[in-house]
């Protein structure tokens, strides 16, 4: 069956990223898909394999540049892959995206060469994973102002606190700590980041367990107790972590909206071709009941307006010209327009869509974590309606 | 090594086929096409030799319409070196025709090995392989399993009616590539980009005389509903009896 979002991208994207989706899209079809069910009832995490599988077709390299051993794209290619991944399970398409998004994009825009140089090329191959440290037990949408602290010791910082939901944490090779340096300075000015191993003396990290979301993707909680790194470990500039940080969360949400929208066009399929094979009534679809049409027009619109949405954001993004309002109104809009549709969905499919083999109460779980993630919906308003506060 | 790896666009084999007007072709519009899955084996296969060698080139080529350039860009993405469309405008299912054109283009190129898969999965001719050999002159093995190299020959297996054959073949040679020769990569953006800059040539085709004419095609036709005998246990007696009658018992 040929899929819904395809017909949109070929007009929206020209013929080498269309090239690359389709080769993902391909990916996902034969290294994921018919493994899905499996991952799932056996409540195990990406496998190995599959991180591999990904790393050898350059997908935790995309954006970083060739002359860092990367794939040279750019972020309309990183939001194609979460399109094409996150159509069969946001959890796996998540795993290359936060391990770009969050680990190593921070590097790109805000590393020193050295720092470029030591890491990038292992993190292009996937062979090495960073993870952001953002979250913490008590801090979430405030994210500015960590419980987290580094303090200066001679030419070296001591970290210590608590981070958690941080993607990727059991696959990372380090993490990346923002961290209060400067209690009393200006809101903005008062924290840092810091590049530390994992395997650093006072670093403990530990599976978040229980989540129902996601699944196969690894949350971790990473305990530091007197971490010691040295100055040079620091991510941008010092007490400038909270620019890092957004800077880090524009490309971010962009990506959280992919994966929205890639859960909605397998949900739009899935409804579609469903109301055509379920006979009621005369032994005739569904499908010709308007109130399912309806369902499954609103589907489809919400597709292609934010397909068309996304890939123009993702350009201001190439340009640097995105702004803070742009990326969080997309990351709100393609995140509950889906979530509510796919509840719609699947009441048009009934019974059926309860069942893991369907797929689509798959995507419900996870469309929440579209919601909440990367910055909450409700918090994010705060930020759209700013401007429009303005006289 | 210069290797020659012949490819061929295939409708998606998820297709709903329908028929055309005039009985003899199927429907192509609104049908996707997609490489031919053994030929994808084959792609590997050369891509592997020419790795384990660090020399020679890698050519896909194909007999077909101007569409399958993208089924040629996507080899080229994965690896190979350069395309050749030999286009034709005529929907190809002869193998004879087909063979006739790869051979007089291959007979202007460096060519040591020629790797194909076994069979296309839309015709299913099974044809392609032996004839372009004879036209070629060239040694041929086909189904190939495990393919290996060593000191500038080759030892390709391949299973047969209850047995594994191993079969010693110098070149030039060619080979007709089977599933489970090696796991196929998949196209990653850097190689995406890098096609573009990649040799792509388009001659037409010389296809030479047919050898057989398809005269009519008509689809299978529909399974017959299936027939519940009855529900739990007290239905098992009545079950036997229609598989007996079915002869499956």
């Amino acid at each position: 069956m040929a899929r819904r979002i395809d017909s949109y991208l070929k007009d929206l994207i020209p013929a080498e990223k269309l090239a690359f989706y389709e080769a993902v899209r391909d990916f996902g079809d034969s290294e994921i898909a018919p493994h899905l069910l499996h991952w799932e009832r056996s409540h195990s995490l990406v496998p190995d394999s599959c991180i591999q599988a990904m790393g050898d077709m350059g997908l935790f390299g995309l954006p970083i540049a060739e002359a860092y051993g990367g794939q040279g794209g750019d972020h309309t290619d990183l939001v194609l892959m979460g399109l094409a991944l996150a159509y069969h399970s946001q959890a796996v398409a998540i795993t290359p995206g936060a391990a770009i998004s969050l680990g190593a994009k921070p590097l790109q825009l805000c590393g020193t060469e050295a720092q470029k140089q030591a890491h990038l090329p292992a993190l292009a191959k996937g062979e090495r994973m960073f993870v952001f440290g953002l979250s913490e037990p008590g801090r979430g949408s405030d994210a500015a102002n960590p419980q987290v602290t580094a303090v200066k010791k001679g030419d070296r910082w001591v970290l210590n606190g608590e981070k958690c939901w941080s993607t990727n944490a059991r696959w990372a090779s380090h993490v990346v700590v923002h961290a209060l340096t400067n209690p009393t300075g200006q809101n903005g000015k008062r924290s840092t980041c810091f590049i530390v191993p994992m395997g650093q003396k006072g670093v403990f990290y530990q599976e978040m367990q229980g989540k129902k979301v996601w699944e196969q993707s690894s949350t971790g909680s990473i305990m530091l107790e007197n971490v010691e790194v040295p100055h040079d470990a620091i991510l941008g500039a010092e007490n400038d972590g909270f620019k890092v940080m957004v800077t880090t969360l524009n490309g971010g949400r962009l990506f959280i909206a992919s994966l929205a929208l890639g859960s909605l066009a397998f949900a739009l399929d899935k409804c579609r071709v469903y109301a055509e094979e379920r006979l009621q009534f005369d032994d005739k679809p569904i499908g010709r009941f308007q109130r399912v049409q309806d369902v499954i027009v609103d589907m489809d619109i919400a597709l292609e307006s934010g397909l068309t949405w996304l890939l123009h954001l993702c350009r201001l993004y190439e340009a640097g010209t995105l702004s803070r309002e742009q990326a969080a109104k997309i990351k709100v809009e393609c995140s509950r327009r889906a979530s509510d549709l796919i509840v719609l969905a699947m009441e048009i499919c009934g019974g059926v869509a309860c069942f893991d083999e369907f797929g689509l109460i798959r995507h419900h779980n996870d469309l929440f974590v579209t919601r909440v993630g990367e910055g909450s919906n409700f918090a994010l308003k705060d930020l759209i309606v700013r401007p429009l506060r303005q006289a | 090594m210069d290797i020659v790896v012949c490819i061929k666009r295939v409708p998606a084999t998820d297709t709903a086929i329908k028929i055309a007007a005039d009985g003899k072709s199927i429907e192509t519009a609104g049908v996707t096409f997609e490489l031919n899955a053994y030929d994808e084996f084959a792609l590997e296969q050369a891509l592997r030799i020419k790795e384990q060698l660090n020399a020679g080139s890698v050519t896909v080529v194909t007999v077909g319409p101007k569409d399958c350039k993208k089924q040629l860009d996507d080899a080229l993405a994965r690896g190979a070196d350069k395309a050749v469309l030999l286009s034709t405008t005529d929907w190809m299912y002869d193998g004879m025709q087909v063979a006739s054109a790869l051979a007089a283009w291959i007979k202007t190129v460096p060519c040591h090995l020629v790797l194909c898969g076994r069979q296309a999965v839309d015709s299913d001719n099974n044809q392609l392989p032996a004839n372009l050999a004879g036209r070629l002159g060239f040694a041929c093995v086909t189904e190939v399993g495990k393919l290996t190299l060593a000191d500038g020959a080759f030892t390709a297996e391949r299973d047969i009616e209850g047995a594994r054959e191993v079969v010693a073949c110098k070149t030039p040679a060619v080979i007709s590539c089977q599933k489970g020769l090696n796991e196929p990569r998949y196209a990653n953006l850097k190689g995406i980009m890098a096609a573009k800059k990649k040799p792509f040539v388009e001659q037409p085709a010389q296809l030479g005389a047919r050898g057989m004419e398809i005269v009519a095609l008509s689809l299978p036709a529909p399974r017959a509903a299936g027939k519940i005998v009855g529900n739990g246990a007290g239905a098992v007696p009545a079950l036997i009896a229609a598989l007996r009658e079915t002869k499956a018992l």
